[in-house]
C-alpha cells in the first residue's frame, strides 16, 4: 500500500513536531534535574524531642532526729534546826537520795527510750536513703534508654529520609529513561506498524481464529459479531469478551469458542507488534 | 481472501490509530508524564470460518432403572448428531468419569480431550407411566452452561424423546432447528416378479421404528407428505389402474382422489396443503402436470406440451412448479410459474439426464438426479448460482428428499441388487446408510416438521 502525499507531509510534519517535542522534555526535564528543587536537605534532620517526661524529682530529705533535753533535778529544799535539821537533813538526803535515785532511774529510762528512738529514726533513714537511691538509679536508667530511642529513632528518620531521597531520584532517572525508550518504542512502533511484519502478524492472527471458527449454520451476511479478545505474552487468550453480537445465541457461542479456541495465538515477528488486546469482528461474507 | 479483507479494514484504522499516537506523543512531550502508550488494538476481521464437525461429547445419561426398559437415550443422540455430519462425538471409551449433571463435570479433562461440548443427562421415573429427560449443554471452551432442557415421555416415547434431545442440541449449537424427530416415508418391495408385497412404510427419520401403512400386491409408488404431517399422497395400481389416493398416518382413513382415464402419477402436495399438483395423460397419453384442488375436486391444467412432463415439485412459496420435461430431447428441469403458466423456464444444463426435481426448504437448491458417466446419482443444484454438486456416489441413485431443515438429502441407492435408504450431508461430506430389512426399498421422502 503507497501512502498518500498528504499522509507523507502529515507524518513529517507530525515527525518535526515530535522530536522539538522530545528536545523540549528533555530539555526541560534537565533543566527540572538541575534546579536545588529537590527536597531541602533541612528537612533531613527534623526531629522532634521523644523525651516527653522529665527525670523524676529527687524526693525531699526527712526531718532531722530532734532529741528531747535532759530533765533536770527538783531543787533541794530550805534546811530548819540542827536535830530537826539533821533529822531534816537526814530525811532530807534521804528523800534526796530517793529522789536522786529515783531521777537516776527516770534519766536511764528516759536515756534507754531516747535511744531506742534513735534506733528507730536511724533504721527508717537508712531505709528511706536506700529507697532514694533506688529511685535515682531507676530515673537515671530511664532516662539512659529514652536518650538512646529518640537517638536511634532520630537516626532512622535520617536514614529513611536518604533512602526516599535515593528512590526519588532514581525514580525521576527511571521516568526519564522510560519517557527516551518509550518515544524510542514508539518511533519503532510507528515504523513496524505500517511494515510488512504488522501485515503478517495480522494475516497470521485471522488465520488462526478463522481456522478455529466452525461457523454455525446461522451465520450467514448480515450476522455481525464483535469480541475484545486479550491476550498475555506467548499468546495465551486470558479474557474474551462480546461487545456486540447480532446473531442468535449459536453464533454468539461459536464466536465465543472460536477466541478461546484459537489460543495461543502466534507471536509476532517483531515482539513491538504485541498487543495484549485484539478486537476481533466475525462478518460473514455469504 | 481474508488478507486481502484484512487489509481493507485494517488500513483505515491503522491511519487513524497513528494519528492518535502522535497527539498521544505531543502531550507526552508537553506534560513530561508517564502516559502509557496509545497502541493501536490489533483488529482483525473473520469472514469465513469453518465447516468442520464440532467436537462434542454426549456421556451416557443417568438411567431410571427399570422403567426406561434400558434404553440408552445418549446412544441415540450420539448416533442422531454424528449422522449430521456436523458433529463429531468424543468414544464412550475414551471418557474418564460419567458425570450426569452439569455441576459434576470437571471442564479441564474434557477441555483437553478435545471438546467443545459436553452434553449430560440423566432419565428420571417421577411417577409410574412417565420418564423425564433433563439434559444440559455446556460449552467447555468459555465453561458456560449453553442451555438446559427437560423432555416429558414414557417408556413408548422415549426413543422419539431422544431425537428431541439431539433436535435441541443441534438447534442450540448450530443455530438451525434438528430434523432428527421427523419421519420419512418410503415404499419396500419383497419378492421377485410375479408374486411380489409391496408396502408404503413410515419410519422415524434415523430408519428406526418402522410401521407399515398399506400393503399391496399391487406397485405402490410416489408417496408425499402433506405440509402437516398427517396425510401421505401416493399412487396405487390396487385397481390394475393407478389411482391417487391420499391417507391419513395415524388412522388409515383413505381417499381416491384422482382415477381418471389413462396415468395418474407423481402427487405433490401444495405447501398450503390445499392442492396437489400431479400428472395425468387423459386419453391422448401426453402426460402433463395438472393441479387438483382438494377440496372442490377442480382441475387446472399447469403445462401444455407435446412432451413429457412430469414429477412436479413445489416452490416452497407456492409461486411455481418444477417438473422434469424431455420438450429439448432428454430430460430436464423446469420451472412454471402457476399464476402465468405460459412462462417456463429451464433449470438444469450440465447433463443429458436430469430429472425427478425437490426443491430445499429454503427454496435456494434444488435436488434431482443426474447422469454422470453413465451412473445415476444426485446432485444439488445453487438455484442463484447455477452451481451443481453432485453429492452420491452410487451407479443408481433415485429420490432425493431435503430434510426439513435442509442440511441432509435422503435418497435410494443400490447395493448390488438391493434398493436402500441412504443419505447425504448437503455439503456432500457425510454419507450414511440407513438400516433397513424389509427387503427392497425405493422412493424415500422426507417428512416436514411435526406441528
Amino acid at each position: 500500500m503507497s501512502e498518500r502525499r498528504s499522509d507523507r507531509i502529515l507524518s513529517i510534519v507530525l515527525s518535526i513536531l515530535i522530536h522539538a517535542a522530545i528536545v523540549g522534555a528533555l530539555l526541560w526535564g534537565w533543566w527540572q534535574y538541575r534546579q536545588p528543587t529537590v527536597t531541602a536537605p533541612s528537612l533531613a534532620i527534623e526531629a522532634t524531642v521523644v523525651r516527653d517526661a522529665p527525670p523524676q524529682a529527687a524526693p525531699s530529705a526527712p526531718p532531722a532526729p530532734n532529741p528531747a533535753p535532759p530533765e533536770n533535778p527538783p531543787p533541794p529544799p530550805p534546811a530548819h534546826d540542827e536535830h530537826a535539821e539533821q533529822q531534816a537533813r537526814e530525811e532530807r538526803a534521804h528523800a534526796e537520795q530517793e529522789a536522786r535515785q529515783k531521777a537516776q532511774e527516770q534519766e536511764r529510762a528516759a536515756q534507754e527510750k531516747r535511744a531506742a528512738e534513735e534506733q528507730a529514726e536511724r533504721a527508717a533513714a537508712e531505709k528511706a536513703q536506700a529507697a532514694r537511691a533506688e529511685a535515682e538509679r531507676a530515673a537515671a536508667a530511664k532516662a539512659d534508654a529514652e536518650r538512646a530511642a529518640a537517638a536511634k529513632a532520630e537516626a532512622d528518620r535520617k536514614a529513611q529520609q536518604l533512602a526516599q531521597q535515593r528512590k526519588l531520584e532514581q525514580e525521576r532517572a527511571q521516568r526519564e529513561a522510560d519517557l527516551r525508550s518509550q518515544l524510542a518504542s514508539e518511533e519503532h512502533l510507528n515504523a513496524v506498524q505500517s511494515s510488512p511484519a504488522k501485515a503478517e502478524y495480522l494475516a497470521l492472527i485471522t488465520a488462526r481464529i478463522n481456522r478455529a471458527w466452525i461457523r454455525p449454520s446461522s451465520a450467514r451476511a448480515g450476522v455481525k459479531c464483535s469480541l475484545h479478545i486479550t491476550q498475555i505474552p506467548g499468546g495465551e487468550i486470558t479474557h474474551v469478551v462480546v461487545a456486540g453480537c447480532n446473531g442468535d445465541e449459536a453464533v454468539r457461542q461459536s464466536v465465543e469458542t472460536a477466541a478461546y479456541r484459537a489460543s495461543p495465538l502466534p507471536a509476532p515477528s517483531d515482539p513491538a507488534l504485541f498487543d495484549p488486546n485484539i478486537d476481533v469482528t466475525f462478518a460473514p461474507d455469504e | 481472501m481474508n488478507n486481502l479483507m484484512t487489509d481493507r479494514v485494517a488500513g483505515p484504522l491503522r491511519q487513524r490509530a497513528r494519528q492518535v499516537r502522535g497527539c498521544a506523543l505531543l502531550a507526552l512531550a508537553a506534560f513530561g508524564l508517564g502516559v502509557a502508550p496509545a497502541h493501536a488494538e490489533l483488529q482483525i476481521l473473520i469472514t469465513k470460518g469453518v465447516t468442520d464437525p464440532i467436537p462434542i461429547a454426549i456421556v451416557p445419561f443417568g438411567r431410571a432403572v427399570p422403567a426406561d426398559g434400558g434404553f440408552d437415550v445418549a446412544a441415540v443422540v450420539q448416533h442422531d448428531l454424528e449422522s449430521s455430519a456436523r458433529f463429531r462425538a468424543m468414544q464412550r471409551r475414551d471418557m474418564l468419569t460419567t458425570p450426569t449433571s452439569a455441576n459434576d463435570v470437571q471442564a479441564a479433562d474434557w477441555k483437553a480431550a478435545g471438546n467443545d461440548y459436553v452434553v449430560v443427562g440423566r432419565v428420571t421415573a417421577p411417577s409410574a407411566g412417565e420418564l423425564d429427560i433433563d439434559c444440559d449443554l455446556i460449552n467447555i471452551q468459555t465453561g458456560t452452561r449453553v442451555a438446559s432442557q427437560k423432555f416429558i415421555a414414557n417408556a413408548g416415547s422415549l426413543r422419539n424423546a431422544a431425537h428431541l434431545v439431539s433436535d435441541f442440541i443441534y438447534g442450540k449449537v448450530l443455530g438451525v432447528r434438528g430434523a432428527f424427530a421427523t419421519r420419512i416415508a418410503y415404499v419396500a418391495v419383497q419378492g421377485k416378479p410375479p408374486s411380489q408385497r409391496f408396502q408404503l412404510i413410515v419410519a422415524d427419520a434415523d430408519g428406526e421404528n418402522p410401521k407399515v401403512i398399506l400393503e399391496s400386491s399391487q406397485p405402490i409408488m410416489s408417496p408425499a407428505w402433506s405440509p402437516d404431517e398427517q396425510w401421505l399422497a401416493y399412487v396405487s395400481f390396487e385397481n390394475r389402474l393407478s389411482g391417487v389416493y391420499v391417507q391419513k398416518v395415524r388412522t388409515g382413513e383413505r381417499q381416491l382422489v384422482s382415477a381418471r382415464v389413462g396415468v395418474n402419477g407423481a402427487p405433490a402436495y401444495s405447501p398450503d396443503g390445499t392442492r396437489l399438483a400431479l400428472t395425468l395423460s387423459g386419453a391422448g397419453g401426453n402426460l402433463d402436470v395438472w393441479l387438483l384442488d382438494l377440496s372442490t375436486q377442480g382441475l387446472t391444467r399447469l403445462t401444455d406440451d407435446p412432451a413429457v412432463d412430469t414429477e412436479p415439485a413445489w416452490s416452497p412459496d407456492g409461486k411455481s412448479v418444477y417438473f422434469t420435461s424431455d420438450r429439448a430431447g432428454g430430460p430436464q428441469i423446469y420451472k412454471v410459474d402457476i399464476a402465468q403458466p405460459k412462462r417456463v423456464e429451464r433449470i438444469t444444463f450440465g447433463s443429458g439426464y436430469n430429472a425427478r426435481p425437490r426443491l430445499s426448504p429454503d427454496g435456494k437448491k434444488i435436488a434431482f438426479v443426474t447422469r454422470e458417466g453413465g451412473n445415476y446419482r444426485i446432485a444439488v443444484q445453487d438455484l442463484a448460482s447455477g452451481t451443481v454438486s453432485v453429492l452420491s456416489h452410487g451407479a443408481l441413485d433415485e429420490s432425493p428428499s431435503f430434510a426439513p431443515n435442509g442440511a441432509v438429502v435422503i435418497y435410494a441407492g443400490r447395493d448390488g441388487e438391493v434398493g436402500t435408504l441412504q443419505t447425504v450431508s448437503v455439503d456432500g461430506l457425510v454419507t450414511q446408510r440407513l438400516k433397513s430389512d424389509q427387503g427392497e426399498v425405493r422412493e424415500p421422502v422426507w417428512g416436514p416438521f411435526p406441528r
